[in-house]
């Protein structure tokens, strides 16, 4: 029995930082600039109707139970997407369009 | 800076995207060029209104019965006429069917900014904020938007990540298929009718 237990404290153990990577970070574990940009976004957040507010935050409980490798291709997308001229970015939307009239699963 | 830039410029800081340093910048430029300032108000007010639309926007089984009717009727009785008048008799139905959509998304739609929400006051007050004053215009609330308070939000500090993130969760469908999406073509689908 103890054996068992000795195993169960050992697999603890070893998924502590896979638990603490998955889990949400402090605020003092933010970089200004993160703080900066969270402070930002929270003033819009705000402003959001409740509708949408609760939209957000189902995807961000999805968000967080998406591995560490599939949240960090969604920031890279982001980026990606986000560096796009408006030309570009325009004709991604289209795209998106046109994806989702494709009947895409969501 | 020029027009030029501070256009593209409008869109990225709407976004949140903009470093401190550039929307000090723009916000110089802004208050001196009043056709950027129109194309920011512009800009804010289509983000606003594309952020209050709802994920799918409700349409009364009525209406959508009575428009494919009007339709129906309207197909029924004109296949004779030709030219202009066949065209006027399809098309009227259609224009009025499209101005009900119209009037029905607008009821569902806020035109401008909703006047203080319930929820978004409740939600002040329970943070404690002194922001919770009449809403403002997006400009002004944007000016608002400071540095960083040295004791943020309960709600902030109790899930930062969730706000840090907030560009990716109102993305995320996009991001979650990235490349699929970059690889639809836009003209094979063009001809057929839709799935969706």
């Amino acid at each position: 029995m103890s054996r068992v237990a000795r195993a169960l404290f050992v697999l603890l153990l070893a998924a502590a930082p896979a638990a603490a990577q998955w889990g949400g970070r402090g605020w003092q574990q933010l970089s200004p600039e993160e703080q900066r940009r969270a402070w930002q976004n929270y003033q819009r957040y705000q402003q959001l109707p409740q509708q949408r507010q609760q939209l957000y935050e189902n995807r961000f409980q999805r968000f967080q139970n998406l591995p560490p490798q599939e949240q960090q291709r969604l920031r890279q997308n982001y980026e990606a997407y986000r560096n796009q001229d408006p030309a570009a970015r325009q004709q991604f939307n289209e795209r998106y369009r046109r994806w989702k009239q494709g009947g895409q699963p969501r | 800076m020029r027009c030029h830039t501070a256009r593209r410029w409008i869109t990225a800081d709407l976004a949140g995207e903009l470093s401190p340093g550039r929307v000090r910048r723009l916000t110089e430029h802004v208050e001196r060029c009043e056709g950027c300032r129109r194309e920011r108000t512009a800009y804010a007010a289509l983000d606003r209104l594309l952020e209050a639309l709802p994920p799918e926007a409700p349409l009364s089984a009525r209406l959508e019965q009575d428009t494919l009717r009007r339709v129906r009727l309207a197909a029924d009785d004109v296949p004779e006429r030709a030219g202009f008048w066949r065209w006027l008799g399809m098309g009227a139905p259609a224009l009025a069917g499209a101005a009900v959509l119209l009037l029905a998304v607008r009821a569902v739609v806020p035109p401008e900014e909703p006047a203080s929400p319930p929820t978004r006051s409740k939600q002040l007050a329970a943070s404690g904020r002194s922001r919770a004053t009449a809403p403002a215009p997006a400009t002004a609330r944007r000016r608002a938007t400071g540095s960083v308070p040295s004791e943020p939000p309960p709600e902030l500090v109790a899930n930062p990540d969730l706000f840090v993130n907030l560009p990716v969760l109102r993305n995320m469908e996009k991001l979650q298929h990235y490349e699929a999406i970059q690889t639809t073509t836009l003209d094979e689908q063009h001809d057929g009718p839709s799935n969706g």
